[in-house]
């Protein structure tokens, strides 16, 4: 009744095992192939990358970090559609980008998302599992669109309390570590790449300054359309990324015009909010600058320049709404001591450390005492 | 219902299955059906899989009525606040609801039962003594668990729909991107769900048609599969175990919610249909050599 008899039987399932094996096992490796490409320079590749800003294109981006943090209560891993979420585990989003003044970003959850939409003057932040939308109206006439790329005013701008300034594409984590160049980092190319199908050129990054917890930055660049494809942080003496975001599937046709647009649900919490203020501080509006935190915050200053400068800042009260407070209150309570400094709480990630006195905090990707000393001299 | 009933169901199924071959002579294509329609009218028509998909079709009508009573709310679980807007939400929401447990121990129990139920009341004997292939056995009786795995999402996808829009309204409502949608729309959403929710089933059932094999004894067969369904689940829930998994075959059930974005994301719910072929496919390539080469006793 079969052409197949005792034991010869068994070498179909374990043939359909291998097939099975190796279609997983080419996906994995078809990732890692370096695609011939002509040779360019770091200069050639970073002015493309400033050119680009603003490409159309839309794509599928997965962000992962591992920055060593202690397991934060609520800060989820996969499947959460809170913005702040980001710090810890991986996570998809998808985007969106047409020009300087439409882009969209959804990060995906688990039978929900949460979006930010920017199109023109207007900018909507919708959480489907909380059914909240919250519309910021941006300043008339922002001339930033060529030193601030389009994708610089989605999360980061936002008031928040966490430490959510992680970029969340690689349009904004090309933004922040362009910032950077200067006399203080080596910027050096590395061969090429294969992000989400395309060939890409790698730029390396690294600081100059070896007290830095960042070891390089690696910056992959789309050959064609000059677009950055991902983001890698490695911190300094490690050869995996602590933080990543790149493209897995990325598309340079034009999003529709729909996309763009967004209406609040029937039955949604619809709020309104000042960009850079605190929610409810009716004319004390102030206008952030578009991609860093700590100018929503009046009180911060750097101390030391460049890649070990170290921000000090003031927390949250904690009663800021929804915005994790009470996250923050219980991980300060957590926080490890720091030995011959009384008071002062520390949060040693891999790639930053953050000293907590009181309410005053100093935040930089450097070791303690660089962060100490920061904090001894405010 | 006992075990004398069950016996009686299994003879009267394979007698069914004998005569019908008999009368025709050489399989052919028609047999082939006639086959299928003979296991399909054993699984529908067992008592046991009835409660099972009367259970099912229960929830939607327990959560529809309880949300009715309590009035509109935006606490609960994912969909809920969204049920008093547009009543084919419940449909989602009762899928939510049975796929952790209900969901996959039906199909466990009809999938464990396949071969192991035949071989207990000792049919299996006389199912082989006709002259149907071991092969086409088996593609009949898993072609049966799949059809009872989409049958049982479609159900309470449907239950789900219908109650929903009999107690609230069909208002205009959203997709999880806040992109409106008619009602229409969000029903043929909902079929999509139905069917990828269906073939993450059909790899339960590859799984359970292998312990099916495995065994003579069917609960053994029917708890085994259940507790592999909901160990994956359970591995699937510890963050440390990142690493493997996008292996474990409860991974990609909740995907479906890609389904309700706009455009439809596709990228996670192609993995998860890949899963499921590769499940049914490794599975169901072992329950065949097994089955092909085993003694048949009982």
């Amino acid at each position: 009744m079969s052409i197949l008899s005792g034991r010869a039987r068994w070498a179909v399932p374990a043939v359909v095992t291998a097939t099975v094996a190796a279609v997983i096992g080419t996906a994995v490796l078809s990732a890692e192939a370096a695609p011939p490409l002509p040779v360019r320079s770091a200069g050639e590749l970073l002015v493309g990358l400033q050119q680009a800003a603003g490409t159309p294109l839309s794509g599928t981006v997965v962000e992962t970090a591992a920055l060593g943090l202690p397991a934060l209560p609520n800060v989820g891993g996969h499947g959460t559609t809170d913005l702040t979420s980001l710090v810890s585990g991986s996570h998809t989003l998808r985007v969106w980008v047409d020009g300087p003044e439409r882009a969209r970003l959804a990060l995906l959850g688990t039978l929900g998302e949460s979006d930010v939409i920017h199109n023109g003057r207007d900018l909507w932040m919708w959480n489907s599992d909380k059914n909240v939308a919250s519309h910021y109206a941006l300043p008339a006439g922002r001339q930033d669109a060529g030193s601030g790329p389009p994708t610089a005013v989605l999360p980061s701008s936002l008031p928040s309390a966490l430490p959510t300034a992680l970029p969340s594409t690689p349009q904004q984590a090309a933004d922040a570590v362009l910032k950077l160049i200067g006399p203080s980092t080596t910027v050096t190319t590395s061969g090429t790449a294969t992000i989400a199908g395309r060939p890409a050129y790698e730029l390396v990054l690294a600081p100059k300054d070896h007290r830095s917890l960042v070891g390089e930055v690696r910056l992959a660049v789309d050959a064609e359309k000059s677009v950055p494809l991902r983001v890698q942080v490695i911190p300094r003496g490690s050869t995996a990324p602590a933080f990543e975001v790149g493209f897995t599937q990325i598309s340079f046709a034009r999003p529709s015009a729909a996309q763009f647009r967004f209406t609040p649900p029937p039955g949604a919490t619809v709020t309104q909010e000042q960009l850079g203020g605190t929610a409810g501080t009716p004319g004390a509006t102030r206008h952030a600058a578009p991609d860093s935190s700590a100018a929503t915050d009046p009180t911060a200053r750097t101390v030391g320049s460049g890649w070990t400068a170290v921000v000090i800042g003031t927390l949250p009260t904690g009663t800021e709404s929804g915005n994790g407070g009470d996250t923050l209150t219980a991980l300060l309570r957590d926080l490890p001591t720091v030995p011959g400094h009384p008071g002062t709480r520390m949060l040693a990630g891999t790639l930053f450390t953050a000293v907590i006195d009181g309410d005053t905090i100093a935040v930089g990707a450097v070791p303690a005492d660089l962060a100490l000393a920061a904090m001894s001299r405010r | 219902m006992s075990a004398a009933d069950l016996v009686a169901d299994g003879v009267a199924g394979v007698a069914g299955h004998a005569a019908r071959v008999a009368v025709t002579g050489r399989p052919r294509r028609r047999v082939s059906t006639r086959l299928l329609r003979s296991e399909l009218g054993l699984v529908f028509g067992r008592r046991r899989n009835q409660l099972a998909l009367v259970v099912l079709a229960g929830v939607p009508i327990l959560i529809g009525t309880a949300l009715k009573l309590s009035g509109p709310s935006t606490e609960g679980p994912a969909f809920f606040a969204r049920i008093t807007h547009n009543g084919a939400f419940l449909a989602f929401a009762s899928l939510v609801a049975v796929l952790p447990l209900f969901l996959p121990l039906a199909v466990s129990v009809v999938a464990g039962d396949a071969v192991s139920g035949e071989a207990q009341s000792g049919t299996l004997r006389y199912l082989l003594a006709v002259p149907v292939g071991r092969t086409r056995l088996l593609v009949v009786k898993y072609t049966a668990i799949v059809t009872f795995c989409l049958a049982s999402t479609v159900l309470v996808a449907a239950v789900g729909a219908a109650v929903g829009l009999l107690l609230f309204p069909a208002g205009s409502t959203t997709l999880l991107s806040a992109t409106p949608v008619s009602t229409a729309a969000v029903l043929g959403r909902l079929l999509l769900v139905a069917l990828y929710v269906g073939a993450g089933m059909a790899a339960v059932g590859a799984i359970g048609l292998l312990v099916s094999v495995l065994t003579e004894t069917p609960v053994a067969a029917m708890a085994t599969t259940a507790g592999v369904a909901v160990l994956s689940e359970v591995l699937d829930a510890i963050p440390q175990l990142h690493a493997i998994q996008p292996y474990l075959v409860s991974h990609y059930w909740l995907q479906f919610g890609d389904l309700l974005r706009d455009p439809i994301a596709t990228t996670g719910l192609m993995q998860g249909l890949a899963a499921a072929a590769a499940y049914a496919a490794i599975f169901g390539s072992l329950a065949w050599a097994r089955f092909g080469g085993k003694d048949v006793s009982g």
